[in-house]
């Protein structure tokens, strides 16, 4: 097969999987059981794909976002509110797939898609959520969104190093860097079902394969900005965090946070080694799971305020299990994989700890304070004797529990899923032993 | 600040502190005594508030101290479930409530008692929330509910403005009375202002109240807690964030009374609140306030007279805290002043931002609505901008969360109630299509009636039928038993002498124990307050201070003294160099522990040698004890001691402190002069003491000689007395205090004879005496238990009862008291031997004490007693091991001793046994009644024959005094099962002792009020049924009834229904129970009907 058509195999098999989902909405389970299948087979598409083109790009990426997407859709109760989510899951799996797969200009014209389709799926879903007023995180995701389309277009028109700086605005917008973080945190906290859960491994993944694509044209300027943008993002998310009082813009301004360090790791080394996708992918996926574990909540419970629940360890002792695992994973505890990769960046030769690296921990010792009272506030506490309370079912358990064992793959054996041989070459003069390669 | 002191005269003020006094002590009716853990009583933790029917307790209890009066209503249906509730006991007790009304719906008729039943057996009444907008799967069952939620489209729900309205209404009403303005921030705020001021006190109570514990104590403790407070919390850098917190304490009022009313002014509390207001203050710490309360009343105790401390006090530092808090919070959130008056304006006239702010806190709002209203409360706070200004926004978000909820409230509350009616359709077996089908009226009616009986109501009606299971179930025991009831006159027939007579306390625990011993032989058993009617304080040989040896609403009068035996002089100075030696030991390590420096040394060097307790005590705990307690006897040595009994003459008096001066005279001469034995003449001693005593008389020529003869100058001789008198406290008003003390000890031999007399009569014991009569006390041993004293004896004041048998023992050996006895008519005969001794409730083990007492003649029985104790307490722990949740299996015998050794030993065992866990009745009456009865150790059993009490004197000391004493433990273990978080000590994992005084919840927290929940509870379900207790009195009712009409605290017992009365009147041998309402309805139990 030729490496061209793998991109629009991808595409026309979710696209399809969408279409055909949609056909089946009016049989909630059978639209739920062919977005699952369509998961599964971009999933057996990718597979093949790299069997055949062994210089497939995109990897591991490739196979994470539709096992990610599977997991997202697993859990999903079967309700009509989530039809939206389950069709977009599978539409913008199918561009996060060609964007990776795709090469130039076709990726900058997936990217604009994605952006444009992210940006609508937002505007209208809290217009028919929220008639009245727009909130302003809204208002910024969109504005985030369109500068990241924005200049998606200008990497097409502009001469180096125009498009550089334009390739990493748009790549922020994805791979969350502040101040471009709006359209990360409002996906995460605005969009409906499983997709905050998908986009937060989704849009970071493309952003970090697009970051990784134009890192070599970045000027020591240009990293030296990204750096300070970083630790500042990173402290502002950390405070954020800190502040919020829901789940949701708490897991989305800690992811914010914790990929921002990415970001200063990048550009303080100018490199993305294996590592570093560990990282992200850890990240993602404990960011993920957390938000499918209070999507449970919310399913079960309604848009709730989060101090209206709690005390759930003994009612729910497999939710409160599988959660305080996730929150272990999500704040770098062994032996999940957001710890190993972490001590791999550290360990990488390409990084030599500096001042900023104080910054760094106390982000990080910040974050175990926030992810942990979220945990502690669901699973301790009295219990509300006026609440009915309901175990995760199965698909809800298999889906968390994957996820966590994903987790803990990534954190003792990540080498089969991310070989650094046959991938591309170093992409900076500072390491050119073991970086990650689209 | 301002004073008091600036505006008021002289005797006004002084008239406001005496109200301000009376008020707090009114207020502090919500909050019991908490005794220091040492001497732990079993109390009823809402005791002062008796004098109002239980129902009505229960209610304030919730209302000030937020406990729940009732077992939840799962634990009561599982109850049901398993038989011990049954349903006829449930119709019984819901029949008051119900009406005769009932519901035609297609060819069914449902009364208003169906529906009640119905509401109490399928938690029709549980009020789960419906989510508003859950997205789950869709469940084939809500089809049904979704449809008959559909019929009931007419049915009304208030709307947000009318739940405003009702929410402001009931918070104006509450406001000072129900609630206080620190908790009104926090519901409106999200504040934690109560917690914070709670913490506050708490850090303060603990340092003021230490009792020894710590090893740095507070200074300044001898002012008395507010003025310490004040001295110390004006050094703090910044106390709570409140601004020039130093300058605005250091201006405080020197008076607390005065203070207490500064703070009252400034919050504006109406005066006819102030007493709740300032009761809810004290409730917010129970624990706390309950032992300064306590502690305020016991004028003698020398904590107390060393730093005193008294509600006033602790109100003015709590107050302090509020005022400024409040006043922060209100000016700093909302821009008002935070006084009652301002915060009742905020409420009138800002309904709309008082509503979503009260719903924000209390996480009602969905998250959306909660981050709006966030917003508009930051611009408020930020902003400064006028909250009248933002009213309009306010109100528009109040409208605009109805228009977007309210129609999906009103939908979940509609779906409530179809699923209650559905519920309500299968408990009645009613196939739901008649509720389809029925009109929406008639479903109102049904609605409405579950509505009318919320879950919060069951507690009583369920209390009623646990109750009812219970009694039934006794009564036919009860009835069943071979005893007959006597007639009026004693039996003419001489009956059987037995072999022995033992004496038990009334403690439930002693049922089994009787039961067995009855069982090996011929072996009576009485019960009796373990006390046995000696009233004493008692010091143990060795010990530096006195237990008060008898009940806590009694007083003594009597001291006791255990001395060694007199043939023991010549070894006693060996044991007690020995003892010192051990406790001097005891004192190096615990200083080098305690010091700053020593314990970084002490580690490295000693810390090895605390291994091998830690590894004994683990792994072979029963090993390890007997093994310390062996060395222990090996080092020191046991000596036998007796009792001081009788009075000193007042020369025996003279002497016994003369002796006492001489001794330290003779030190003082060593110490002082460095002179030797052979230099110091008794005479000189004996001249310089009475010289010390009588400062007014001349020198006498002989001790100017004799201090001479010791190199000693007048000038010294001089300086020497009067250090005497100074220093020693040897002068004529010390002596005369320490004779006065002295002639305490012990009693006269009309005492004497009382005692032993009272003790008889009281349990019909005044016949028939076997050879052997014991009186067994009880104790127990268990390891790393704060709460061990709560396993010893409660009629010994929470100390274990050996003094006190040792004592009656040995006066009912005297000859001239059974002289005295047989003036009174009491013949006791001279074969017959008194016989003290003690079990140990935790290992069952029988200890008898004074045996060479024992004349050579009672060998015999003394050893066949022995042999039936052992057996009977093998039969005991067999008994009590099946009550043990982790024994599934059977014991043998000498297993089952075993098993309570090895837990008596265990330092990790929480439940080393269930103390008086169960305890259900109190039965006044013979023996013969409850022989053979098997009472699985839940009745407290107390002798008492009518025949010997004509006047009904004993019967009245019995019903005012044991019965009291039992209602406590019964009310302590009832609360602390309902509600262990509240009313209870909370699991013993998380305790911590604090202060020497009380317990903890890990490091910081209110004092823990009862019971361990592994104390009351056995995993999820209580252990301890919670019942209230049963008298049941074998005595005419016509006397029972002219005791009730004489005693308050038996009318507030019976009328108030803290305890159920039921009377066996020997007239016609019938079972009657006394209703609260005064008369006597006859026992019916389930075969009569």
């Amino acid at each position: 097969m030729q490496a061209w058509m793998t991109p629009w195999l991808l595409i026309a098999i979710c696209s399809i999987g969408a279409a055909f989902a949609f056909l089946m909405r009016s049989s909630l389970s059978r639209m739920k059981t062919v977005a699952l299948s369509t998961t599964v087979t971009s999933l057996l598409a990718v597979i093949a794909s790299s069997a055949l083109n062994e210089s497939l790009p995109g990897m591991p990426f490739l196979w994470l976002l539709p096992l990610a997407a599977f997991l997202s859709l697993l859990g999903q109760p079967v309700h009509q509110e989530n039809r939206i989510a389950w069709l977009m899951t599978l539409v913008l799996l199918g561009i996060g797939l060609g964007i990776l797969t795709a090469q130039e200009p076709v990726r900058q014209v997936l990217l604009v898609a994605l952006l444009g389709a992210l940006g609508a799926l937002l505007y209208r879903h809290h217009v028919s959520r929220h008639q009245s007023s727009m909130m302003p995180d809204v208002w910024r995701g969109l504005g985030a969104f369109l500068v990241g389309m924005v200049s998606a277009v200008l990497t097409l028109v502009l001469p180096f190093p125009g498009s550089a700086v334009a390739t990493l605005v748009a790549c922020a917008t994805l791979l969350p860097l502040f101040p471009l973080h709006g359209g990360f945190i409002a996906v995460l906290t605005g969009l409906p079902g499983n997709l905050p859960a998908f986009l937060i491994l989704l849009l970071p993944a493309l952003g970090f394969h697009t970051l990784v694509l134009v890192l070599p044209n970045l000027t020591a300027t240009m990293l030296r900005t990204a750096m300070l943008l970083a630790l500042t993002g990173a402290c502002y998310a950390s405070l954020r965090a800190l502040i919020q009082s829901q789940p949701l813009p708490r897991l989305g301004y800690a992811g914010l946070s914790f990929l921002s360090l990415l970001w200063w790791y990048v550009a303080d080394t100018g490199a993305a080694p294996q590592s570093a996708a560990v990282y992200l992918s850890a990240v993602s996926l404990s960011m993920s799971g957390l938000l499918l574990a209070w999507y449970s909540i919310r399913a079960r419970y309604g848009d709730i305020d989060l101090r209206a629940v709690g005390g759930l360890a003994y009612p729910m002792p497999r939710f409160s299990t599988l959660l305080a695992l996730l929150g272990l994973a999500a704040l770098g505890m062994p032996p999940f994989g957001v710890f190993s990769g972490f001590i791999g960046l550290l360990l990488n030769p390409a990084f030599s700890p500096s001042g900023s690296f104080i910054i760094v921990m106390i982000i990080w010792l910040s974050a175990s304070w926030y992810v942990m009272d979220l945990v502690q506030e669901l699973v301790f506490g009295p219990q509300r004797s006026d609440m009915r309370y309901e175990d995760l079912r199965r698909t809800e358990f298999v889906s968390l529990l994957t996820l966590i064992l994903l987790l803990l793959i990534l954190g003792i054996a990540p080498s089969p899923f991310f070989q650094p041989d046959g991938l591309m070459p170093p992409v900076t003069a500072a390491t050119k032993s073991v970086t990650w390669n689209p | 600040m301002e004073s008091l002191n600036t505006g008021d005269s002289r005797p006004d003020l002084e008239a406001r502190r005496m109200e301000l006094r009376g008020t707090i002590r009114l207020a502090s009716e919500v909050i019991a005594q908490y005794w220091p853990m040492r001497t732990f009583v079993h109390h009823n933790p809402l005791h002062s508030l008796e004098y109002l029917p239980f129902a009505e307790t229960v209610r304030r209890g919730r209302q000030y101290v937020g406990g729940s009066g009732y077992l939840p209503g799962e634990m009561y249906r599982r109850y049901l479930k398993s038989g011990r509730i049954l349903v006829r006991h449930i119709d019984d007790a819901v029949a008051p409530l119900a009406r005769e009304h009932d519901v035609s719906l297609g060819p069914c008729r449902i009364s208003h008692r169906e529906v009640l039943r119905a509401c109490l057996t399928h938690e029709l009444c549980v009020s789960a929330e419906e989510p508003l907008d859950r997205l789950m799967d869709f469940d084939p069952n809500e089809e049904q509910v979704e449809s008959l939620a559909e019929r009931l489209i007419s049915f009304s729900f208030p709307t947000v403005k009318e739940q405003m309205a009702t929410m402001i209404r009931e918070d104006l009403a509450a406001l000072g009375r129900h609630t206080t303005l620190s908790s009104w921030c926090d519901r409106t705020l999200g504040t934690q202002i109560v917690q914070q001021i709670n913490d506050e006190l708490i850090k303060w109570c603990e340092a003021f109240l230490d009792e020894g514990h710590a090893t740095w104590s507070m200074p300044k403790r001898d002012e008395g807690l507010y003025a310490a407070w004040k001295r110390l919390a004006e050094k703090e850098w910044a106390t709570c964030g409140i601004a020039e917190s130093r300058r605005k304490i250091a201006s405080l009022p020197d008076h607390p009374e005065d203070a207490v009313l500064d703070c009252l002014e400034a919050l504006a509390i109406p005066v006819e609140f102030r007493q709740d207001y300032l009761a809810l203050q004290l409730a917010a710490l129970p624990g706390w306030a309950g032992f300064i309360k306590w502690r305020a009343e016991e004028h003698g105790y020398p904590w107390q007279q060393a730093h005193p401390v008294g509600l006033v006090k602790f109100l003015a530092v709590r107050l302090w805290y509020v005022r400024e808090l409040v006043g922060k919070a209100c000016r700093e959130e909302l821009g008002i002043q935070g006084n009652y008056r301002a915060v009742s304006t905020y409420m009138e006239q800002h309904p709309n931002a008082y509503f979503m702010r009260k719903e924000r806190a209390a996480a009602r709002l969905p998250a959306v609505y909660a981050e709006r209203v966030d917003r508009l409360h930051a611009r408020t706070r930020d902003s400064r901008e006028e909250a009248s200004a933002l009213s309009h926004e306010w109100e528009q978000l109040t409208t605009r969360y109805q228009m977007e909820y309210g129609p999906r409230h009103e939908q979940a509350a509609r779906r409530t109630i179809a699923r209650r009616l559905l519920m309500l359709a299968q408990a009645l077996e009613i196939v739901p299509t008649v509720f389809m089908e029925s009109s929406s009226a008639q479903l109102k009616v049904l609605a409405d009636w579950i509505d009318g009986f919320p879950e919060s109501a069951h507690g009583p009606v369920w209390l009623k039928a646990l109750e009812a299971g219970y009694q039934d179930q006794l009564f036919d025991m009860l009835l069943r038993a071979p005893a007959p009831p006597q007639s009026a006159a004693p039996e003419d027939q001489p009956p059987v002498r037995p072999h022995s007579q033992s004496v038990f306390c009334i403690d439930v625990r002693s049922e089994p124990f009787r039961r067995h011993l009855e069982s090996t032989g011929a072996n009576d058993t009485y019960g009796f307050a373990g006390f046995f009617a000696v009233f004493i304080r008692y010091r143990a040989w060795g010990k530096e201070h006195e237990t008060e040896q008898f009940p806590v609403i009694m007083r003594a009068k009597n001291e006791v003294r255990e001395i060694p035996r007199s043939y023991l002089d010549h070894y006693l100075s060996k044991h007690q160099s020995r003892a010192k030696l051990i406790h001097a030991g005891h004192t190096l390590l615990h200083d080098l522990k305690e010091n700053v420096v020593t314990p970084y040394v002490m580690v490295e060097s000693l810390g090895w040698f605390y291994g091998l307790p830690i590894v004994g005590k683990t792994i072979v705990p029963d090993w390890y004890k007997r093994m310390t307690g062996w060395i222990r006897e090996f080092f020191v040595p046991p000596i036998a001691t007796s009792v001081t009994v009788d009075k000193l003459s007042p020369a025996e008096t003279e002497e016994m402190v003369g002796s006492e001066h001489r001794a330290v005279i003779w030190k003082a001469l060593r110490d002082r002069f460095g002179l030797r034995g052979s230099r110091i003449d008794p005479e000189f001693v004996e001249a310089l003491r009475r010289r010390s005593l009588d400062e007014d008389a001349p020198v006498e020529p002989f001790l100017s000689q004799a201090a001479k003869r010791a190199d000693l100058t007048p000038e010294q001789l001089t300086a020497f007395v009067h250090e005497l008198r100074e220093d020693h406290r040897i002068n004529r008003r010390a002596a005369a205090r320490q004779k006065e003390k002295i002639t305490r000890t012990g009693f006269t031999l009309e005492e004497q004879v009382i005692t032993v007399e009272t003790a008889l009569r009281m349990m019909g014991l005044v016949r028939n005496f076997a050879r052997l009569v014991f009186f067994c006390a009880h104790g127990s041993t268990t390891e790393n238990n704060p709460f061990e004293s709560a396993l010893d004896c409660g009629a010994c004041g929470g100390n274990e009862g050996k003094p006190n048998a040792r004592v009656i023992a040995a006066m009912a050996n005297r000859p001239p008291v059974r002289e005295g006895l047989a003036r009174r008519g009491i013949e006791l005969p001279s074969d017959t031997h008194f016989l003290a001794g003690q079990v140990d409730t935790t290992t069952d083990d029988v200890q008898l004490f004074d045996l060479e007492d024992v004349p050579p003649t009672h060998r015999k029985d003394v050893s066949r007693l022995l042999e039936d104790l052992r057996e009977a307490a093998q039969l005991t722990s067999r008994e009590r091991c099946t009550r043990f949740p982790e024994i599934k299996t059977a014991l043998s015998p000498s297993q089952a001793l075993a098993c309570v050794r090895k837990r008596s030993a265990d330092w990790s065992q929480v439940r080393p046994e269930w103390g008086l866990s169960g305890n259900t009745t109190f039965f006044i009456g013979r023996r013969d009644l409850t022989k053979g009865l098997n009472l699985a150790g839940r009745v407290f059993l107390h002798s008492y024959d009518h025949r010997e009490d004509p006047t009904d004197r004993l019967l009245e000391v019995v019903l005012t005094g044991p019965q009291v004493v039992a209602q406590w433990i019964n009310m302590e273990h009832y609360f602390s099962a309902v509600d262990n978080e509240v009313y209870g000590g909370g699991s013993k994992i998380y305790h911590n002792v604090v202060g020497r005084l009380g317990i903890m919840s890990g490091p910081w927290s209110d004092l823990r009020l009862g019971l361990a929940r592994q104390t009351v509870m056995n995993d999820d379900m209580p252990y301890h049924e919670p019942m209230r207790l049963l008298t049941l009195v074998e005595a005419s009712r016509a006397r029972i009834e002219k005791l009730i009409a004489r005693h308050e605290i038996l009318q507030h017992f019976y009328h108030n229904e803290w305890v159920r009365l039921a009377a066996l009147d020997p007239e016609d041998g019938t079972w009657y129970c006394y209703m609260p309402w005064g008369v006597w309805q006859r026992v019916r139990t389930f075969q009569d009907e």
